[in-house]
């Protein structure tokens, strides 16, 4: 008798879980992008067919893009795991590290996807095990205005920073508008980091070297930081800025030459459709041309309560069209290869130089440090600190980049 | 110089100081109300300080794709749960700390106190975990209880001043004439406390009016989003729309200030109440 009632009951439970299976979950989706314009309308179209196709739901929580990391972190302290989320390329090592992320190969090789990968995922692999899948990856390069350029007299797009200098110069004297803006809010130090990047790296250098040696104040990066120190002092360049009060003043026709991606283009296209025919994407006038390649990535956490139904909805995101939706509706580089219409890119010949320019002059992943990718949120912050001083002229370019050298060495000897 | 005619030039010059200063702290609101009613593009040289043109399609356009008015009365809900909460748990703990001195109370009191000195950045997991437990996380209720666990230290001490002003004879006298201890609290104490307890009141309400930090972390869906979550959503990662992200500051900000307009009076009596005890 009791094995009679036992076994109705495990039979009872059976029938309950494939019943629940049958009816789907519902899928704790965490992301920035829900209602970012374009972007929040792609997640949910392919969102919607999803749940269409599978019988699960998805819970998509907008979670804003300045608090983003901070929140999802607790929530996965605090035992709220989301199934799937977006995750800035910053947030991977350290969650790697922690090995809060669940390992991705298996997902991949089911959902047939790894094959049309960009090779950016191997940012996400650690000893050869993938914890990420590439959401979008496109190059910060150069975005001008060939419009104002050519209002100020200038016919050829800068290649060298003495020609940007002279392209600013001849703006802000014939247009009254900038001829080149970056992001010097000091209160936002990711977008002043990564221009310093930008800038760093076009000369040469580097902050540090992969086996972590400090080189803030190589001559290189001394040269690279006078020249954007030049651009303020002089005025060439709107002091204050964050990057999306920047990108306004592009938008607006107020200045040339923007260090950007191709989310600008986004952006244009948005608020601005009739700009697009004068707006370009071009390589960075610095001696190496590098381009800084941002982005973000899907993963799954590694305590996800619904592993197998987010690598579908994973996978779903990932199949062809959507990626290919990614890149046309979009105007950015999917985290896979995609293969656009013939006549987007006749109306976009803008997207071949992007691809050509990422292909050219790779200048790395992400916006951490080289040799310091888990702490470089204290790395960055206080080579913005640096750059501070330095941009308000309470130290000279050498003086405050020798300090910089100092402090961090300093620090990394604590790590 | 005939001294009345000294006295109104000082007058005048003081009344003119007033007057600079305060334009000073209206100005961000003056122009974060033009910026949401400007029809050109903010970037301007000169700034325009009157709008060129004016519109409130920012402020339809918010209502129509932004669930403004739902993250406004829940604002409503959680700041006034958190006034209520804290008015009501003060008043009884002041009192309490004020009137029954035993060994442990000046202990106690400082005890109090020294969870003011713990930033919130430090405890959020925990309160996580345990509002989740409770099923507390992702509710209304759940963040008045943690707004007001977070202004309670200030409230009970501050009440706990206006208590020991109040003589405790004005109690024995009405206990003498009939009432209870309790009855003497409420019909006796409460009334001569009240510019205090207005400033409870305010202080809590705005505290649950505009905190931040544990309506991000423990409100989850955009149906539960109070104004000061909502508000930063109008910034996205590469862009911000500023007319329509001024326009949901000028909503955040006019019931703030309507009710801080009303309880003024009180709110300045009370705190110059507060510091003269002794």
């Amino acid at each position: 008798m009791k094995t009679l009632v036992l076994s109705a009951t495990a039979a009872a439970l059976l029938l309950g879980s494939v019943s629940a299976h049958a009816q789907g979950v519902t899928l704790n989706v965490p992301s920035w992008m829900w209602e970012e314009g374009q972007v929040g309308e792609w997640f949910k179209r392919n969102t919607a067919e999803f749940e269409t196709a599978s019988g699960n739901t998805v819970s998509g929580t907008q979670i804003p893009s300045a608090d983003f990391e901070k929140v999802v972190v607790t929530q996965i302290a605090g035992g709220a795991v989301p199934d799937l989320m977006t995750a800035f390329t910053s947030m991977l090592p350290p969650m790697i590290s922690a090995g809060t992320l669940a390992p991705l190969d298996q997902c991949i090789a089911d959902g047939g996807f790894g094959d049309r990968l960009l090779k950016s995922v191997d940012f996400a692999k650690v000893d050869g095990v993938t914890y990420g899948v590439p959401l979008t990856m496109s190059p910060w390069s150069v975005v001008v205005n060939r419009k104002l350029l050519a209002e100020a007299g200038i016919e050829e797009m800068p290649r060298t920073v003495e020609e940007l200098y002279a392209a600013s110069l001849a703006v802000k004297e014939k247009t009254g508008a900038y001829g080149y803006a970056f992001p010097n809010d000091m209160a936002a130090p990711l977008h002043v980091y990564i221009n310093s990047m930008q800038w760093v790296l076009g000369f040469g250098s580097d902050w540090s070297q992969p086996d972590g040696t400090i080189t803030a104040n190589d001559p290189r990066n001394i040269e690279a930081i006078g020249w954007v120190k030049r651009f303020l002092d002089e005025g060439l360049a709107p002091v204050g800025l964050g990057a999306i009060q920047a990108r306004d003043l592009f938008v607006d026709g107020k200045v040339a030459i923007m260090f950007e991606g191709p989310w600008l283009m986004t952006q244009i296209r948005g608020q601005k459709p009739e700009m697009m025919a004068d707006i370009d994407f071009e390589v960075v006038p610095t001696p190496t041309h590098a381009a800084v390649t941002g982005g973000a990535f899907f993963v799954i956490p590694a305590k996800a309560a619904n592993p197998e139904q987010a690598c579908e909805l994973l996978t779903a995101y990932m199949g062809e069209e959507p990626q290919r939706r990614w890149l046309e509706d979009l105007l950015q580089i999917p985290g896979t290869t995609a293969e656009p219409s013939a006549e987007f890119l006749k109306e976009n010949a803008w997207v071949g130089n992007m691809a050509t320019i990422a292909a050219q002059y790779p200048g790395g992943i992400g916006y951490a440090p080289p040799g310091y990718l888990i702490d470089a949120g204290e790395f960055r912050q206080m080579v913005v600190d640096a750059l501070s001083e330095i941009y308000s002229g309470r130290a000279s370019v050498e003086d405050g980049l020798n300090a910089l050298q100092s402090r961090l060495e300093n620090w990394s000897a604590t790590l | 110089m005939n001294p009345s005619y000294k006295e109104k030039i000082v007058s005048a010059f003081w009344f003119i100081v007033t007057l600079v200063l305060a334009a000073i702290v209206f100005f961000p609101y003056y122009w974060m109300f033009v910026s949401s009613v400007e029809t050109e593009s903010m970037f301007s040289w000169p700034p325009h300080l009157v709008p060129s043109g004016f519109t409130l399609e920012s402020y339809w356009t918010i209502f129509e794709e932004r669930a403004i008015g739902r993250w406004f009365i829940n604002t409503v809900i959680v700041a006034g749960s958190t006034s209520l909460f804290s008015t009501i748990i003060a008043i009884n703990a002041a009192y309490a700390l004020s009137r029954f001195k035993t060994k442990t109370t000046s202990v106690f009191t400082v005890l109090i106190l020294f969870s003011q000195l713990l930033p919130a950045a430090l405890i959020v997991v925990p309160l996580f975990v345990i509002f989740q437990q409770l099923g507390l996380y992702n509710s209304l209720f759940g963040l008045a209880i943690a707004d007001t666990a977070f202004i309670l230290p200030v409230a009970i001490w501050l009440l706990k001043g206006f208590f020991d002003q109040i003589p405790v004879e004005i109690e024995q006298q009405a206990m003498i004439d009939g009432c209870t201890q309790l009855g003497a609290f409420y019909r006796v104490v409460l009334p001569l406390a009240l510019p205090g307890l207005v400033v409870v009141v305010a202080m809590s309400f705005i505290s649950g009016w505009d905190e931040f930090f544990l309506a991000r972390t423990l409100i989850a869906s955009q149906d539960n989003w109070v104004l000061s979550v909502g508000l930063t959503s109008f910034r996205g990662e590469y862009t911000l729309d500023w007319s329509q992200m001024m326009a949901a500051a000028v909503i955040f900000t006019i019931p703030a200030l309507i009710f801080f307009l009303f309880v003024q009076r009180y709110l300045v009596a009370g705190l110059s109440a507060g510091a003269v005890k002794g």
